[in-house]
């Protein structure tokens, strides 16, 4: 998965477990940028009676780079609070949720959105802040859709906000990809064959929770307006954390907290912590900054996957077999951006310093029809410029690990045909028109219908 | 919390030693003979305004004396021997 209980400490702590990243110009707001970090994976939608919500002692973080050094210049800081009208009941609804304040809606959430500067600057742009409840049917929550679009807040100076469950859009056949990377359309020629099947969304039905902020381009870029993609200023630097107070004590009535936040996890590119970094490596990750992400540029220039690929699949990949050169591609895809002259009308470049961020360009406009395979595509607005919803980014990776971007630094090298046909066989699902563009969260009720 | 001393560690009600790892650490001598014989040990005189909120005295080397104290979203890190031994043998 994109970064679904990627590591063995994370996945036994999903409240705080980054799935994915986005970041995008906003198609319908080109003067603004989305960023969406999603947390809690695979929800089952009918998760009563305690259905998913943010950890109150979580604190989610999205931190933007626009200098060049892989620090953060700017971090929304999101802080959620639970609040429970009538604590004698078990019920989540005590009736039909028709509005935020519904009194029929018993167990609450709300936030606060804090910007931090690297100056130290401190502002609280949103106190306060109600979630939606959970998708729970149509008896307990009829309307939904209408519902969760009153919990959209506006944050002032054209930046709006919202946090709640939502379907997950990362697509992937969790079921063939771990199954010795079972891939297509080279089933039958796996060292351990199957007949050809068609890839299955194991995410379809699932939901996440999602924090969703749209912000003015000059926000995060230091004031530039993004006009030239070609000026370094046009490129931002995005990740998402989550952490933990550093000592929890577990006591007779409760647990008590103390100390900093700790980071407990973290996510920029989809995949890497995934499928890049090894198992022993994975916790570690999780707990570094990008900035420090030197000490696994290993991982990156071997990757794993490239050399499994020959192997599982006989006479596939033969190129990609003789291919043991470091990946400075994908160093530069994924570490440090395209520098300007690799890919025509394209630049991503954020500097020298090695660090998994995902690498948003605001001056490329959004794409009128979206190509899901991205730069890889010929659609410079899609992954690895920033990231869409839309962006097939299992297949983009899986095709960069199998060489289709080696020829960006070693133009003599001819990628196997197979490089540019792998993949796990998925289409995107459906995604909003507007903010927040993931898509209604799948009902309790509804749930398993079909 | 401003500032972290011998006092505050051990008048805070939430003290907790990283025992496994001090206590192996510590050499020889019979932990047994310097364990208080009633209630936790008793601080020198009161300096003032110290915290009434709970704090986490974590003894991360006792041998270095490391101590990281953390009370509310604050850690402060100090390196005292005795005191770190003297936790290590308050959790036997």
């Amino acid at each position: 998965m994109s970064s679904h209980r990627e590591a063995p400490e994370i996945s036994k702590d999903p409240v705080a477990d980054s799935t994915d990243l986005y970041a995008f110009v906003s198609p319908d707001r080109p003067g603004t940028v989305t960023l969406i970090a999603n947390y809690i994976p695979l929800q089952g939608p009918d998760a009563g009676p305690n259905f998913f919500e943010f950890g109150d002692d979580v604190r989610y973080e999205i931190h933007i780079s626009n200098s060049g050094d892989a620090c953060a210049d700017i971090t929304y800081q999101f802080d959620f609070s639970t609040e429970v009208l009538d604590p004698e009941t078990f019920l989540y609804n005590t009736g039909q949720i028709t509005s935020l304040d519904d009194a029929n809606f018993n167990r609450r959430q709300f936030y606060t959105v804090t910007k931090r500067s690297r100056s130290g600057r401190t502002e609280v742009l949103g106190r306060h802040l109600a979630s939606p409840p959970c998708n729970i049917g149509p008896r307990s929550t009829p309307n939904y859709a209408t519902l969760a679009k009153s919990a959209i807040h506006p944050l002032g100076k054209g930046r709006r906000v919202f946090a709640g469950q939502r379907a997950d859009g990362f697509y992937v056949d969790l079921g063939s990809v771990f199954d010795l990377l079972d891939l297509r359309p080279f089933q039958q020629l796996h060292v351990i064959p199957t007949p050809a099947a068609a890839g299955v969304n194991a995410l379809a039905e699932m939901n996440v929770h999602s924090i969703a902020l749209q912000v003015p381009i000059k926000e995060l870029t230091g004031g530039y307006d993004g006009s030239d993609p070609a000026n370094a200023k046009s490129v931002i630097g995005v990740w998402t954390t989550a952490s933990r107070r550093a000592s929890t004590v577990q006591e007779s009535d409760g647990t008590s907290a103390h100390g900093p936040y700790k980071q407990v996890s973290r996510l920029g590119n989809p995949l890497i912590n995934e499928a890049v970094i090894p198992m022993g490596r994975k916790d570690a990750w999780n707990r570094v900054a990008p900035s420090s992400d030197s000490q696994f540029v290993q991982y990156v220039q071997q990757p794993e996957v490239a050399k499994l690929l020959p192997g599982l699949y006989p006479g596939v990949f033969p190129n990609l077999a003789g291919l043991t050169a470091d990946r400075a591609d994908l160093v530069a895809v994924l570490m440090t951006g395209l520098p300007a002259g690799i890919v025509p009308g394209f630049q991503n470049y954020t500097g020298s310093v090695i660090a998994d961020l995902l690498r948003l360009n605001v001056g490329i406009k959004p794409a009128p029809k979206p190509n899901p395979l991205g730069i890889i595509g010929g659609d410079l607005a899609g992954f690895p410029n920033g990231r869409r919803l839309v962006d097939d980014v299992f297949t983009i990776e899986l095709r960069a690990i199998a060489g289709v971007t080696y020829p960006l630094v070693a133009p003599a090298y001819t990628p196997d045909g197979a490089a540019s046909a792998v993949t796990d066989g998925l289409a995107a699902p459906p995604f909003l028109g507007s903010f927040p563009y993931l898509g209604t969260p799948h009902g309790g009720y509804q749930a398993h219908a079909a | 919390m401003t500032d972290a001393s011998r006092r505050t560690f051990l008048r805070g009600a939430g003290v907790v030693a990283g025992a496994a790892t001090a206590t192996a650490l510590i050499p020889g001598g019979s932990a047994l003979a310097s364990r208080p014989t009633a209630g936790p040990a008793e601080p020198e005189s009161p300096s003032g305004d110290a915290s009434t909120e709970t704090l986490v005295a974590y003894v991360k080397d006792a041998r270095s004396g490391q101590i990281s104290v953390l009370s509310g979203d604050r850690e402060v890190v100090v390196t005292d021997r005795g005191l770190a031994q003297q936790l290590a043998r308050l959790a036997e």
